[in-house]
């Protein structure tokens, strides 16, 4: 018995030495990487070359950017720009800029106002580095849907079940003349239209994206915390923290989370360059994506690029907090409604008919 | 053992069949990958759905405004938008 | 640490030696590792899109089978639960094999939840301490402690009893204190893990099929059907096989339990087609798609009429006492179909019709690729392969087949 201790013993001194050597090169591989880090970042540019373009161990091994300190987040910060640098060919900077405070961004779309024209699709793929062959990811979604004028007759009023005839006059008990989709639903709905020209007469369009909802159910089911709501009322993802389960996928009751299924394409030429590290910063293959209000802009003062490409200025962005934005003046006069509120998410994203 | 030329015979028999599988498994790995090759077949798939999605959508008239209808929308529009609500 | 190695050593090599009939299921399951491996290092170098998922249907096949495996695993504890609460002591002597049942599809199941997952390699940011965990917010989280608490329950269940009779130290009668409360928390554990799986999906409220009170009751019903059933073949094929003695009467107890199962089953399905078609709102959707199929995409349906007809089937089947006796032909034939039955509800009924309407109005079908099919091919196949050589092993010692004293000739005897 007092040998299987002795052995015990031993084995334990020889596992307390292995953690010992294990911690020594982690700090000193960390601290290296750290040096090289800062001396290589000015440089990044002339001595960029493809190994330089691979994820590398620390930062397959970094944390929660939320709970990083702010020399880890700096260190993080160099390795991303380092690795887009090198990939893309671009000085690439991603900004970590925190949310400002008091404000609280909501947005407002005008359903009256939007032709369908789907300039806000695309300017969105180009602010935000999505990926473009291959997978196409798209984060905001049209919805070209009925007018529900088209499918009234006369000759349909005693269509439906049962048929007349075996009731006498007690009429048909469902069935009729308005028993189709009409107006707002998304049943009959068409997101993947291809008009030549737009608006089509007897339809109207509803763009959805991330509704940045008060109480959102996709950070609610992520297991890990990577998709978070920020102070400024954002739904954010921290990429590097996503396992790509998908529960908030399962969660989402708007259908705008968007998942990369393979490694994302991404043309160097049409790469943008200034990113933001919970925004438009290339995502890599197995993460989750969704917009996020167009952090990288937003966080600066500026709109985000959908609202900028929109011809016909049907939507308002800004801060609710501030009774002089926009969005708090659409929401004083105007007929405005949540999409789909009977979840109880309490989105941010408020549809109006101007 | 039991019998020598049995257990010889039993043996070359069970190696046999361990042959076949991996052979078998092989094939079929040839199969797959033939299958799930990329280049060729992915833009068959993609413009295949989208010639199918294209027939789908456009069996929709598509109907366009005429300028009357236009302008008239066009005030419709402005003149809500000018309108408060109470 | 002598007799854990020759435990060890003595159980495996039991476990691989068999006739031939063994030896082709061995080289069955071979066959399907094999090409599994291929289509494994595919799918972890080049990612999901592999599979059939997309964002409109974002779980894939292996999400639907591990829901399948927390059926088995929940209902492997109907073996061990008998023989404690009833003390019926020729179950109890079978115990283990529930306990190896349910430990190899615990661990099937997060192997399937490995292949789901986008970012395999990102699993140490699920691990308390080092990662981070969402308790008490995410389902996900729960299900992830439970079926590992549950898999190390099994584990030590298994391993102290097969361990104990091998070294002959084995009494049932003066069992160690701690193990007959690991057994009880094991078997009321097995039906939570099932209950809180059916949580992760129905905590979901825009899934409309699936955000409804009685998930967790078809569930553990479903479970209670395919997990006896499972059992009831492997009993028929040890008592076959081997010298195991397992009476009718075991057999006619997992039997009873399916037919009561399947019964409450067809309960759960009439009252969930009846609360969401009679009224028939927009909630009814997902059920028309499946049931009717919708604009011509009728994929599910013969696929949903053909399993809830076999199910049902099966349970008016086993109401005839001529069928439940019949051990050599029909009672295989209909563990067999009831087995399959739940297995393919899961990705055909349950799962991938579930998910159209999209909240944005889509309607659309899952398509199964090859590269995805021969991963849950291969993951079963590993399952199979280790429930096959466990039990066997299980069966050699249970048996008396393979103890500690029976030393080979080249082993020189210790003093």
């Amino acid at each position: 018995m007092s040998e299987e201790n002795n052995v015990k013993m031993e084995e334990s001194a020889d596992l307390d030495k292995g953690r010992r050597d294990f911690l020594k090169y982690v700090c000193t591989s960390s601290a290296a990487a750290l040096v090289v880090a800062s001396e290589s970042s000015a440089a990044a540019v002339e001595a960029a070359d493809d190994s330089d373009a691979e994820m590398t161990v620390t930062e397959f091994f970094q944390g929660h950017f939320v709970l990083m300190s702010d020399e880890e987040k700096k260190q993080a910060i160099a390795r991303l720009e380092k690795r887009y640098t090198a990939k893309y060919g671009k000085k690439t900077t991603v900004s970590d800029v925190a949310a400002p405070e008091g404000v609280l961004f909501g947005y407002a779309l005008d359903i009256s106002k939007c032709i369908g024209c789907r300039r806000c699709v695309h300017a969105c793929v180009e602010e935000n580095n999505q990926s473009r062959e291959g997978s196409v990811i798209q984060w905001i979604q049209v919805m070209k849907i009925p007018k529900g004028n088209l499918s009234f007759s006369a000759d349909k009023l005693e269509n439906g079940y049962p048929e007349k005839s075996q009731f006498g006059d007690y009429g048909v008990q469902v069935g009729g003349n308005a028993y189709s989709p009409a107006g707002l639903t998304t049943e009959g709905a068409q997101s993947y239209y291809q008009d030549e020209t737009v608006p089509d007469k007897d339809f109207f369009y509803m763009p959805v994206q991330c509704q940045q909802c008060e109480k959102p159910p996709c950070v609610k089911a992520c297991p890990v915390r990577a998709t978070f709501r920020d102070h400024a009322g954002v739904v954010l993802i921290d990429y590097n923290w996503c396992i790509g389960c998908r529960m908030c996928q399962l969660a989402c009751p708007y259908q705008a989370r968007r998942f990369n299924w393979g490694e994302p394409s991404l043309p160097a030429e049409e790469m943008n360059p200034k990113t933001h590290y919970f925004g438009n910063r290339p995502r890599m293959r197995g993460v989750m994506e969704k917009c996020t209000f167009c952090v990288q802009r937003t966080r600066e003062g500026r709109n985000p690029a959908c609202l900028e490409a929109c011809p016909v200025g049907a939507r308002k962005f800004g801060n609710l907090l501030d009774p002089e934005s926009d969005v708090r003046k659409v929401l004083a006069t105007k007929r405005v409604f949540r999409f789909k509120e009977e979840y109880g998410t309490y989105p941010k994203f408020f549809y109006y008919i101007g | 053992m039991i019998d020598n030329k049995n257990s010889r015979r039993s043996f070359l028999g069970k190696a046999a069949a361990a042959v076949g599988v991996i052979a078998a498994a092989g094939y079929v790995k040839t199969l797959i990958s033939g299958a799930a090759s990329p280049t060729a077949g992915v833009a068959e798939k993609y413009t295949n759905d989208a010639t199918q999605q294209e027939k789908a959508l456009m069996e929709n008239r598509l109907v366009i405004m005429t300028d009357a209808e236009k302008t008239q929308r066009l005030d419709e529009l402005l003149n809500c938008h000018y309108k408060e609500l109470s | 640490m002598k007799k854990a190695w020759s435990f060890a050593k003595d159980t495996s090599l039991y476990a691989i030696k068999g006739g031939t009939i063994f030896y082709a299921w061995l080289l069955f399951l071979f066959f399907f590792i094999l090409v599994g491996s291929y289509t494994s290092y595919r799918q972890f170098t080049e990612g999901l899109i592999l599979t059939g998922a997309t964002d409109q249907i974002t779980l894939e096949m292996f999400f639907a089978n591990f829901v399948f495996t927390a059926h088995v695993a929940a209902a492997a504890v109907l073996v061990v639960a008998p023989g404690y609460f009833y003390h019926r002591k020729d179950i109890k002597e079978l115990a283990v094999i529930g306990e190896i049942i349910a430990m190899v599809f615990v661990a099937t199941g997060i192997t399937f939840i490995l292949y789901h997952m986008g970012r395999p390699d990102r699993l140490f940011h699920m691990m308390p301490g080092i990662g981070f965990l969402n308790f008490p917010n995410s389902m996900l989280v729960y299900d992830t402690i439970v079926l590992n608490v549950y898999l190390f329950l099994n584990l030590i269940g298994v391993l102290y009893i097969l361990y104990n009779k091998y070294v002959g130290q084995f009494d049932s009668k003066h069992l160690a204190r701690w193990f007959t409360p690991i057994v009880y928390l094991a078997i009321a554990w097995g039906p939570l893990i099932h209950i809180v799986t059916a949580f992760v999906l129905a905590s979901n409220a825009r899934m409309e099929p699936w955000a409804t009170a009685v998930l967790p009751f078809g569930f553990l019903s479903m479970a209670g059907a395919s997990g006896p059933a499972l059992i009831i073949l492997i009993f028929l094929l040890a008592r076959k096989y081997s010298k195991l003695e397992i009476n009718d009467s075991i057999i006619d107890l997992l039997t009873t339990i399916i037919a009561w199962s399947l019964g409450i089953l067809t309960l759960v399905f009439a009252s969930e087609m009846f609360s969401v078609l009679y009224s028939s709102t927009e909630h009814a959707d997902s059920l028309k798609y499946t049931m009717f199929g919708h604009n011509g995409l009728n994929m599910y349906v013969p696929w949903f009429w053909g399993d809830i007809g076999t199910l049902i089937g099966c349970f008016i089947a086993l109401l005839f006492p001529g069928i439940r006796r019949s051990y050599n032909f029909w009672l295989p034939i209909v563990c067999f179909l009831v087995f399959f039955g739940v297995l393919v509800e899961k990705p055909m009924v349950l799962v991938f019709p579930a998910f159209s309407p999209s909240p944005l109005g889509e309607y659309t079908e899952y398509h199964v690729t090859l590269i995805e099919f021969f991963n849950v091919l291969f993951i079963w196949a590993i399952a199979f392969l280790w429930l096959t050589l466990i039990i066997k092993g299980a069966i050699g010692i249970l048996t008396g087949e393979v103890r500690y004293h029976k030393s080979s000739p080249h082993k020189v005897e210790q003093s």
